[in-house]
């Protein structure tokens, strides 16, 4: 066949086969917002420079120059520019200082059809308006599937009494009190899918006389000058450093439990590299100590700055209770450049005509890449595969591995940035024989010295150390979680990610362990602990635990997948060619369809089976929404927000009394607890490792399981909770996000 | 199977001319940098969840695209260059994401194949779609990746000469090259 005779149906169907799924309308409208700030605030700015009397623009102009002066001639002469013109309101962000400001009265929302559009605040200032809007509820198929095809976009605006129409940005004029926020359609929704023309009507008030606008203050490099002191100690210690990257820290707000600092690191790399910072950035105190840290979700760093090949704006909060000044700042990072080869390095290496899974070939082994020598430390066989560990050297980071002529199916790895790393490829069928591995792409790391800076107050303002009530665990309490006693005895299944995707299920100390389901992390077990149900290719995969016997149920498949406690039902979501959640007998028959949305996530059934529990992301930030549907009828209600839920995903889990609901916090390192009331949430784990990876109540519904992603356990490490008393108990043996537990 | 000639450039969603002209408004007036996000996000969307094989991650690297793309805007030199430009930008935070993170990497087509597994078993393949996704995923890396920059970035030959740091010449041949390998590994199949 002639090599440029390709069919355009041809080519469709290779996009077809990538089965990619659609971006969800609701990440690419919340990141569309997200962009809509940024530019607001660069718009701020601007506007400050051209809006100011001109003697101040002056002025600003000069520090302008001066600032583009100090990134030639060195770091300790950078100065931002805030000097005290913007204040910032929490919950707002940036905003002038002398300005009037009204809000709304109370926050609007409408639903039609299952779909919610609400304004949850707004501020008028004397320049701009701010909306805050949200709309939830739409389902997936009123988007269009492809990008040639376009939604709707008609913009919302902003109806003054008289009838003017404004952008909702616009500033409204002072005299104006009431206006209609009117929707004219679902952004990017298709003709007929949801309802049009929406108007909610708002009112707004003077913001009350003694709302703070918190000053945003310019640091200084000179101690004394404006209240704060950078020492740029980059300019001693950072020598190496200091010649391709630095950081400062550029302005502050003090805030009521601490203080808002935004700075930047600043890449100064040649071209052809760039600057890789490693890992997140560490603040320290004066003693030592790691500082916990938080990112404020109403500020936007400067955004006006050259920054470089890998720069980075940043802007963190941290709690001022306890903190021992000076602290430091500091970031690891590297420069980095591919490396051009002509040939790449090659070993060849006979595994034997039968490797077997768990043979380990300890090589040691010089290979040459373009005249840079990595060291191929082992090979370990696995099931379908095989795992290379390697040492980079020390010029090298990072090497691409593969086997000549035996095409891998999928690739992993893991490791430490610049140390020796993993590599792991599984393939159809395990390779054997004589093996010739090829290296190539190798990367090359020039490595910097830590990047930092110090930063105090000039006037430590003394803070109350909180302890908020009802939590079981934090940074300082987890290390010394006991071991579960002898005498608890249970099972566990868990999802694992490594050597495979695999459920797992295993006694509580581990042993015992067995893969029920390869090739899936999403399952759920019944609650009589006997079968566990997950989603395979074609269908739902039901697995006897205790004799491992699988059947399938052909045709219905999904995510979130959840047992009806009476074992007669299984509910998951689809996002296939329907979309929603669907409800199935346990011997199969035809699914009934709950709703419609297509990116629901269930967290759990009614005791007597007849309502089903599942959040969505909410028309607000402050959470996700938790609503149940009677299974019978089909009648779907909400129930509340989830408030400080995460908003990437919650796990969310209803007890099986189906009295309370645990959920992953806002900082997806967080659980809290609720009552199915609606009461106050009340926060359990109070960011005590990385992250929360999995939450399952134990079947009696008093104990609680969670796994925690650690600094040593990447898959996570599962502890048992008692919420009551705060009794918790680690199980080291486990490993994985957990899928269900319970205690015999 | 029936042969047609076929296209040397492949059509895009999106007109290279309306993508131009929406980088030279962004320039003017940076509040329209949206309509640039507006254009692109699904490309770069489909390419990431194609490296990451899972929803989250995918979503996560796509929001840092764009917020890096957009802070470092002013900064694109040519007008043209836009979307390769963005793709390098994909295609350093994946670097970044694996590099930090290191779980599952690049080929990842295990997680891949799993969560579409999950979330699209409803969809009735054609028994040839299902080959072929099978025959993909067994392609070597860097065959893969010709194969998501072509069609699920939907980038031109030029454009991904770009990202690839290589002639567009040599780009076209390699993609064809493997087009017609493909084709042809269907049609034994097939047979």
């Amino acid at each position: 066949m002639n090599e440029w005779l390709v069919t355009s149906e041809f080519e469709e169907q290779i996009k077809m086969a990538f089965n990619i799924p659609d971006v969800r309308p609701e990440f690419v409208e919340k990141l569309g917002r997200e962009l809509q700030k940024k530019e607001k605030a660069e718009n701020l700015s601007h506007r400050r420079l051209f809006g100011l009397r001109p003697a101040w623009a002056i002025i600003i102009m000069v520090f302008a120059l001066v600032f583009l002066t100090t990134l030639i001639i060195g770091p300790q002469q950078v100065y931002a520019g805030f000097k005290k013109l913007l204040g910032y309101i929490p919950g707002v962000g940036l905003v002038e200082q002398e300005t009037s400001i009204r809000m709304l009265q109370e926050p609007v929302r409408q639903t039609r059809e299952g779909i919610t559009v609400a304004v949850n605040q707004a501020f008028l200032l004397e320049d701009e308006t701010r909306i805050d809007y949200g709309v939830s509820g739409v389902p997936l198929s009123a988007y269009p599937e492809r990008e040639v095809v376009t939604g709707c976009i008609e913009p919302p605006y902003l109806q003054l009494p008289d009838g003017t129409q404004m952008d909702i940005n616009a500033p409204v004029p002072d005299n104006i009190y009431e206006a209609v926020f009117v929707l004219p359609c679902i952004f990017n929704t298709l003709p007929d899918t949801t309802p049009t023309g929406w108007q909610l009507p708002l009112i707004f008030v003077d913001a009350p006389e003694d709302i703070e606008i918190l000053p945003v203050q310019e640091v200084s490099p000179s101690p004394g000058e404006s209240g704060f002191e950078v020492l740029p100690t980059y300019v001693e210690t950072q020598d190496a450093a200091a010649a391709q990257a630095y950081i400062s820290v550029d302005g502050v707000i003090e805030i009521e439990d601490g203080y808002i600092l935004m700075g930047s690191v600043r890449s100064l790399t040649p071209e052809g590299s760039w600057l890789q910072i490693i890992g997140p950035m560490v603040i320290r105190d004066a003693a030592g100590d790691t500082i916990q840290y938080g990112f404020p979700e109403d500020i936007h760093p400067p955004m006006n700055i050259d920054i470089g090949r890998g720069g980075y704006n940043w802007a963190v909060q941290i709690d001022g209770a306890g903190l021992a000044f000076p602290i430091t700042i500091s970031f690891n990072a590297v420069v980095i450049s591919g490396v051009e080869i002509d040939e790449p390095g090659r070993f060849v290496f006979d595994v034997g005509s039968e490797p077997q899974p768990g043979q380990v070939w300890e090589l040691n082994q010089d290979i040459d890449i373009g005249g840079y020598v990595i060291t191929l430390l082992a090979v370990s066989a696995m099931e379908d595969g095989y795992s290379f560990s390697i040492d980079p050297g020390t010029e090298l980071v990072d090497v691409n591995i593969s086997i000549e002529g035996v095409q891998a199916l999928a690739g992993g790895g893991g490791g430490s940035w610049g140390d020796e790393f993993t590599r792991s490829m599984i393939f159809s069928e395990l390779p054997a024989g004589e093996l010739t591995l090829v290296f190539d792409n190798p990367v090359r790391a020039e490595p910097l010295e830590s990047l930092q800076t110090e930063w105090q107050p000039e006037v430590i303002r003394e803070f109350e150390t909180k302890h908020p009530e009802g939590v079981c665990l934090d940074r300082s309490t987890y290390p010394s979680i006991p071991d579960h006693p002898a005498g608890l005895s249970g099972m566990v299944v868990v999802a694992q990610v490594e050597p495979q995707m695999q459920l797992v299920y295993s006694m509580l100390d581990g042993t015992g362990s067995r893969i029920l389901a390869a090739g899936s992390v999403h399952g759920s077990v019944s609650m009589d602990g006997e079968m566990l149900v997950y989603g395979k290719e074609g269908g739902l995969g039901l697995v006897n635990i205790e004799t491992g016997v699988e059947e399938t149920i052909i045709g219905y498949s999904g995510i979130s997948q959840h047992w009806s406690p009476d074992g007669n039902r299984i509910a998951f979501v689809s996002a296939g060619t329907a979309y929603g959640i669907f409800m199935i007998g346990r011997e199969g028959g035809d699914p009934v369809q709950l709703s419609n949305l297509g990116y629901e996530s269930i967290a759990g059934w009614s005791p007597d089976s007849t309502r089903l529990y599942y959040t969505i992301p909410g028309s607000s930030n402050e959470g996700f929404e938790l609503w149940e549907v009677n299974v019978g009828s089909g009648e779907a209600s909400f129930l509340f927000v989830i408030e400080n839920s995460s908003l990437k995903a919650p796990y969310p889990a209803v007890s099986p009394d189906g009295s309370r609901i645990a959920y992953r916090g806002r900082d997806n390192s967080s659980l809290y607890i609720k009552n199915m009331d609606g009461s106050e949430a009340r926060l359990l784990l109070d960011d005590p490792t990385l992250a929360v990876s999995g939450i399952a109540w134990e079947r009696e519904g008093y104990l609680l399981g969670i796994s925690l992603i650690t600094g040593v356990n990447h898959e996570g490490e599962v502890i048992l909770l008692s919420p009551e008393s705060c009794e918790t108990y680690r199980f080291r043996g486990v490993r994985g996000e957990l899928r269900a537990i319970w205690i015999e | 199977m029936t042969i047609i000639k076929g296209h040397n450039t492949f059509p895009p969603d999106v007109p290279q001319d309306t993508l131009i002209q929406a980088v030279i408004a962004a320039k003017k007036d940076n509040g329209l940098f949206g309509e640039l996000y507006r254009l692109s996000v699904k490309r770069v969307f489909r390419y990431l969840y194609s490296r990451t094989g899972n929803r989250e991650d995918a979503e996560d690297l796509t929001a840092q695209t764009f917020l890096s793309a957009y802070e470092a805007f002013y900064r694109l030199k040519r007008d043209d260059r836009f979307i390769p430009w963005l793709f390098s930008i994909a295609r350093n935070k994946l670097n970044d994401h694996y590099r930090k993170r290191k779980p599952l990497s690049p080929l990842d087509s295990a997680d891949h194949v799993s969560e579409n597994h999950n979330l699209l078993t409803e969809v009735i393949q054609s028994e040839q779609t299902a080959r072929l996704g099978e025959l993909i995923r067994s392609l070597p890396e860097k065959d893969q990746e010709l194969l998501r920059l072509r069609f699920l970035a939907e980038l031109q030959f030029s454009e991904m000469g770009d990202v690839l740091h290589r002639r567009e010449d040599t780009v076209k041949k390699q993609v064809y090259r493997l087009l017609s390998r493909i084709q042809k590994q269907m049609e034994v199949s097939h047979e």
